[in-house]
């Protein structure tokens, strides 16, 4: 097992258009890590990159402290999971799963050892001697996993492997790659787009945005600390609630006023408006300015009071989930509790657990929770409420290279 | 209002499905007759040269219709054998023409591999240049390639009727086209999993395009079964003609006999019509590949 180094790795392709810019990472040995991201952010092109299909246009790819930008695949022993499989279909799942170690040329016997030895971790002993044909998706799914794990590669590389499944086999396959990883103790770089895949199953989760690294972290502190308003929206759902909001500082305090919104905002938040917060980079006072709150949906608490609410939130549309609800509505002021509400504002959704019924009449007075809230920078999307100094990708990368 | 019995709609019914059936079956039948009709007019001429060949050749120059042989004989074909070493000729032709096709089906699918797998510069030009060769015709080129080989010093032998057809630009066009639907990743997981080109070539690719190869080598075999103006030019003896140009010798000026020139044409088109209708499903499958999504 390995670790896996980039140090300002681009692709750059011939018409001036970068795929993946200065991606910055290292990958730990036994880590299971995930690579997040909308389509086109360049995360398949950096898997791509790290399993030698894809020429890294600059920067340097480091496999256990060796440089292998110009190896060849077959050089860099990594293992690798297609979206569509990649199964042989002239060949039966025995030799799919055995081809690799047809190519090494093992012993016969230490082949049928391991392909069976796979094969029951898996549970497809049964479908040993039928074609890739006669599979379905999810038996399919498990061959193509079973030809990478077969081998003892350093690392592998998974992209999108549960894409093509459905909702229930993919949550089946993903406790299942869970289990896997635990049980081969194997250091797993996996792409998705599925936030849900990446939040349950990542060690650490790396955010692409436009084929730039938005944020490398663990995935509740990337839930509970986004470095922007990108990674904010991207994890999470339903999305984080972004609502344009003011700051105030009058005779009661420092709150942030919007337009149907009062929050008091605590010492935190003050001085990161302010701009001497312990975030070096925020220089600006923000205190004239626009802001963008975010509230994750299971962040409001609804208040018996109309004093105490931060705002009046007004249901339109209920989604029961069964264990719990999704409310979708509008936001009144709590200063003018029957003021008609704004419809053309944004709808904002809020997540309750509650076993009485919500009728989508009643005005609930609310509270945020100040603790979870998000500051952004409009302009930059920054959150100013992030704990620490985004890393500058020059001081990385001479840190990775004398790594 | 009257209703009606049940023995009423069962009959309504009954009669309807009989004249449903009636309309499908004249339907069906007019196809067939139309099909059947254009199948003779377009066989005509081979079904007459077969015919032919089984008449004495007094019976071929009358004033009356005769399709077929009143008196129908083997001397036609006993006489073409006796004439010119036609079995000597098949074998020839069998010969370089196999040949030529194992070779084409080698070097054209390594080559549509090269031009569809592997990433080098000058990949495009270099296609379109091959490309560009396939628009020269080969009577433009057949007198310096003569005076090559006969330089050589070739003239006369299996090798020069098989050396300069081991490739053509059509085939690996045909090759690269079929390959451009095969799906990239499983020559990605394949070199991932540690395998050479060469083996991916050999254990994977070609067992994945069995119709192309079959539609490659049906095309190829029956070209180089036909080829005519090369042989003629670069063979002499009898040792070395194919069957082609053995066919031209049973017309000889002095003694012409097209009964017994048409009793050899039909003893050599059988080899070629045989491989077409045994390849002939794979050719269509080939010929269309990539035309339309699979």
């Amino acid at each position: 097992m390995s670790e896996i180094s980039l140090v300002n790795v681009s692709k750059l392709y011939k018409n001036g258009f970068y795929a993946v810019k200065d991606c910055n990472v290292t990958i730990h040995d036994h880590e299971f890590f995930m690579i997040i991201g909308p389509s086109g952010c360049g995360k398949s092109t950096t898997l791509r990159m790290i399993a030698g299909l894809e020429k890294i246009s600059s920067g340097e790819l480091y496999i256990d402290g060796e440089l292998s930008n110009m190896l060849e695949p077959q050089e860099r022993n990594l293992a690798m999971v297609f979206q569509n499989y990649a199964l042989y279909p002239h060949m039966t799942v025995f030799d799919n799963i055995a081809f690799s170690l047809k190519v090494r040329k093992l012993p016969k016997e230490e082949i049928e050892r391991q392909v069976m030895s796979v094969a029951d971790m898996l549970g497809i002993s049964a479908l040993l001697h039928r074609k890739p044909t006669a599979l379905s998706g999810g038996q399919r799914q498990r061959v193509a996993i079973g030809s990478a794990i077969v081998r003892n590669a350093r690392a592998f590389l998974m992209d999108e492997p549960l894409s093509n499944l459905d909702a229930k086999l993919r949550a089946e396959m993903r406790v299942e790659l869970s289990r896997l990883h635990k049980k081969l103790n194997a250091t797993m770089i996996y792409v998705t787009h599925d936030q849900v895949e990446a939040m349950t199953l990542a060690d650490r989760i790396m955010v692409m945005k436009d084929g730039i690294v938005q944020q490398v972290a663990a995935p509740m502190e990337l839930y509970r600390h986004p470095i922007n308003q990108f990674v904010a929206g991207f994890i999470g759902s339903p999305e984080m609630n972004f609502i344009p909001v003011k700051s105030r500082e009058d005779a009661s305090g420092f709150s942030l006023i919007g337009k149907n919104l009062k929050v008091e905002a605590d010492e935190t938040i003050e001085s990161a408006v302010h701009g001497d917060s312990h975030n070096e980079t925020l220089q600006g006072n923000y205190a004239q300015k626009d802001l963008i709150l975010g509230v994750r949906p299971e962040d409001f608490i609804p208040v018996s009071s109309y004093q105490a609410a931060d705002f009046l939130f007004e249901p339109a549309v209920v989604e029961n989930l069964g264990n719990d609800y999704l409310l979708h509505g509008y936001m009144v002021s709590a200063a003018d509790p029957f003021g008609i509400s704004r419809k053309k504002e944004k709808m904002i959704v809020i997540s309750m657990k509650r076993n009485d019924t919500i009728s989508d009449h009643d005005r609930i007075p609310m509270q945020i929770v100040t603790e979870h809230m998000q500051l952004f920078d409009p302009e930059s999307g920054r959150n100013l409420l992030y704990p620490g100094t985004p890393a500058d990708p020059e001081t990385l990368a001479t840190e990775r290279r004398q790594a | 209002m009257s209703t009606l019995t049940k023995e009423e709609i069962d009959h309504l019914k009954n009669t309807a499905n009989a004249k449903a059936l009636q309309r499908r079956r004249l339907k069906t039948s007019a196809l067939l007759i139309t099909n059947v009709i254009f199948a003779f007019l377009i066989l005509l001429p081979l079904l007459y040269a077969v015919s032919i060949a089984f008449m004495p050749s007094g019976e071929l120059f009358s004033t009356e219709m005769n399709l077929l042989p009143k008196h129908p004989t083997l001397t036609n074909f006993r006489d073409a054998l006796q004439k010119v070493p036609l079995f000597r000729f098949v074998l020839n032709s069998f010969i370089v023409a196999g040949l030529i096709t194992i070779g084409q089906i080698i070097s054209c699918s390594l080559a549509a591999f090269s031009f569809s797998f592997l990433n080098f510069k000058g990949k495009e030009v270099l296609f379109m240049l091959l490309m560009a060769t396939m628009m020269i015709p080969g009577e433009a080129t057949i007198i310096s390639n003569y005076l090559t080989v006969s330089g050589w010093g070739w003239l006369d032998s299996y090798h020069v009727l098989i050396i300069p057809y081991l490739t053509s630009a059509m085939g690996i066009f045909l090759f690269r086209q079929f390959y451009k639907s095969f799906p990239i990743s499983l020559y990605e997981s394949a070199m991932i999993d540690g395998c050479s080109n060469i083996r991916f070539i050999f254990r994977i690719l070609l067992p994945l395009t069995k119709s192309a190869i079959g539609a490659m080598a049906v095309y190829t075999f029956i070209n180089a079964w036909n080829m005519y103006m090369w042989p003629l030019l670069v063979t002499g003896s009898q040792q070395m003609r194919t069957v082609q140009i053995g066919i031209s010798m049973l017309n000889s000026v002095d003694a012409q006999s097209m009964t017994l020139m048409i009793a050899g044409v039909v003893i050599i088109i059988l080899p070629s019509i045989s491989i077409f209708i045994i390849g002939q499903k794979q050719l269509i499958r080939g010929m269309f590949s990539g035309a339309v999504k699979g």
